[in-house]
């Protein structure tokens, strides 16, 4: 049972939510599949609750000038399924390992991103396709790339009146492609223990994100780097991968994964993403 | 803290009502609208007990707030049978022994509705996907998913007969494939 004691409002109007939201001990609703655990266990008392969903601006899947717009109150079930997600597979993939179906089908990506999580599915996709997100507050709006939306464990760049409207993700490249990969102590209904999410064109212009090996989600910037000089061989991606388990220094605390584990697992998920992208294409 | 208005229809029937904030759909529907099937599990969103259908989706009412459901269409276990017969898949259920305590069933029947609504002939991987955030202690996943996979051929096989193309049968119970159900341990 919640015990706290606070109002419920469902604004129409993106502008009546943004007056709302400066108010004082506003919390933002939207999925609520963690903000309820929140207030079952007493852990947050706001005064207000802000129901998000009823507001049209942060909705939608649709394509914009040079990518693809996702609204901050879609459910992650419907960017997993959705035909434009398609085309970001990694982004879908992640999307589609939240939780259980009945969880997706209210978990928003929105709140997969504000929660800040360094494991937080969604996420690894999105940064692959240098997603920008989009703030919006009374005193306007600004965009900053996700990257550095993302501040630390639990922590993002949302300030005091913002609502995050939704994330922009730029679009492929010829030939690009992408895929996600994640190892979780049960499958379905875990949280990730180690993620890796690799775009390439064939064997070129890689991308990788991790979740689950450092304090945020991040791109494997070095990583990238030694991959992207080319040309491809098995050798160059064992590089690549050990400059990223040389690099971290995951807590020993996680309940998830052990360092070990997660050091073990980088290279394996990285091979098997690259070996799956170039499934049946011949390179010379 | 205020009172919301809310009006859903649940089950087929309108309910208007003034909802405290911090009640959920679950408490709702069981001390409010006295549909008490649904059952109150972990209240986490973790155990799938909760589960009813809204808007045509399976969700967990635990971790939805009553006033989240203004406006919804909520269908609880209570819908699947009709006065004269159990739904199909409450009769494969039973057929395949796939019910012991219990508590978990509620939920699970309304996932594999839902389920049945996307993929009238669900695989195997279709079902474990579907029915894999539902935890049943007793452990009787095997024969849920035998049971899914015999409601489906069932209803399959009715639709076909039926004349009026409601989906299956109404009155009388399903005869399922002897073989499959001798097959059993």
């Amino acid at each position: 049972m919640i015990t706290a004691s606070y109002r419920y409002e469902k604004p129409a109007a993106l502008r009546t939510l943004l007056e709302y939201n400066a108010a004082e001990g506003a919390k933002l609703l939207a999925g609520g599949t963690d903000l309820l655990l929140l207030l079952r266990e007493d852990r947050i008392s706001p005064s207000l609750v802000l129901d998000l969903k009823g507001v049209e601006e942060l909705r939608g899947i649709y394509p914009v000038k040079g990518g693809l717009f996702i609204g901050a109150a879609e459910p992650v079930q419907a960017v997993a399924e959705h035909p434009l997600t398609q085309d970001y597979r990694a982004l879908a993939e992640g999307a589609g390992h939240i939780g259980c179906y009945e969880i997706r089908n209210r978990a928003t990506i929105g709140g997969n991103i504000c929660n800040g999580s360094a494991s937080a599915d969604s996420v690894p996709g999105l940064l692959l396709y240098d997603a920008d997100v989009q703030l919006v507050s009374l005193q306007g709006e600004r965009t900053l790339p996700l990257e550095r939306f993302l501040l630390g464990p639990g922590k993002v760049d949302l300030r005091p009146g913002e609502v995050l409207r939704g994330v922009v993700l730029k679009a492929p490249g010829p030939g690009g492609k992408s895929k996600y990969y994640r190892r979780s102590r049960v499958k379905g209904m875990d949280l990730s223990g180690i993620s890796a999410a690799v775009y390439c064109e064939g064997l070129k212009n890689f991308r990788i994100a991790l979740g689950a090996a450092w304090p945020t989600v991040a791109r494997a910037r070095k990583a990238e780097e030694i991959l992207n000089r080319g040309p491809y061989s098995d050798r160059l991606l064992e590089e690549a991968a050990a400059a990223i388990v040389g690099g971290i220094s995951p807590r020993r605390s996680s309940m998830r994964a052990s360092p070990e584990y997660k050091k073990a697992m980088i290279p394996v998920l990285l091979k098997m993403a690259v070996e799956e992208l170039n499934r049946g294409a011949r390179h010379e | 803290m205020n009172r919301v208005p809310v009006s859903l229809v649940v089950n087929g029937e309108r309910i208007r009502a003034q909802v405290d904030p911090a009640q959920t759909l679950l408490h709702f529907l069981r001390n409010e609208a006295g549909l008490t099937g649904t059952k109150s599990g972990c209240e986490n969103g973790e155990c799938g007990a909760c589960a009813v259908l809204m808007d045509g989706k399976p969700v967990r009412s635990c971790i939805i707030l009553a006033a989240e459901a203004d406006g919804a269409e909520i269908f609880t276990v209570e819908s699947l049978a009709t006065d004269e017969a159990l739904h199909p898949l409450q009769q494969a259920f039973i057929a395949h022994g796939a019910v012991q305590c219990g508590f978990c069933i509620p939920g699970v029947l309304v996932a594999a509705k839902a389920l049945l609504e996307r993929h009238p002939d669900p695989s195997e991987e279709e079902i474990v996907e579907a029915l894999g955030g539902h935890l049943c202690r007793c452990g009787g996943y095997r024969a849920m998913s035998e049971a899914v996979r015999t409601a489906a051929a069932a209803m399959a096989a009715a639709h076909a007969e039926s004349a009026d193309g409601s989906g299956f049968k109404r009155g009388g119970a399903l005869e399922y494939p002897k073989e499959e159900l001798e097959d059993r341990p």
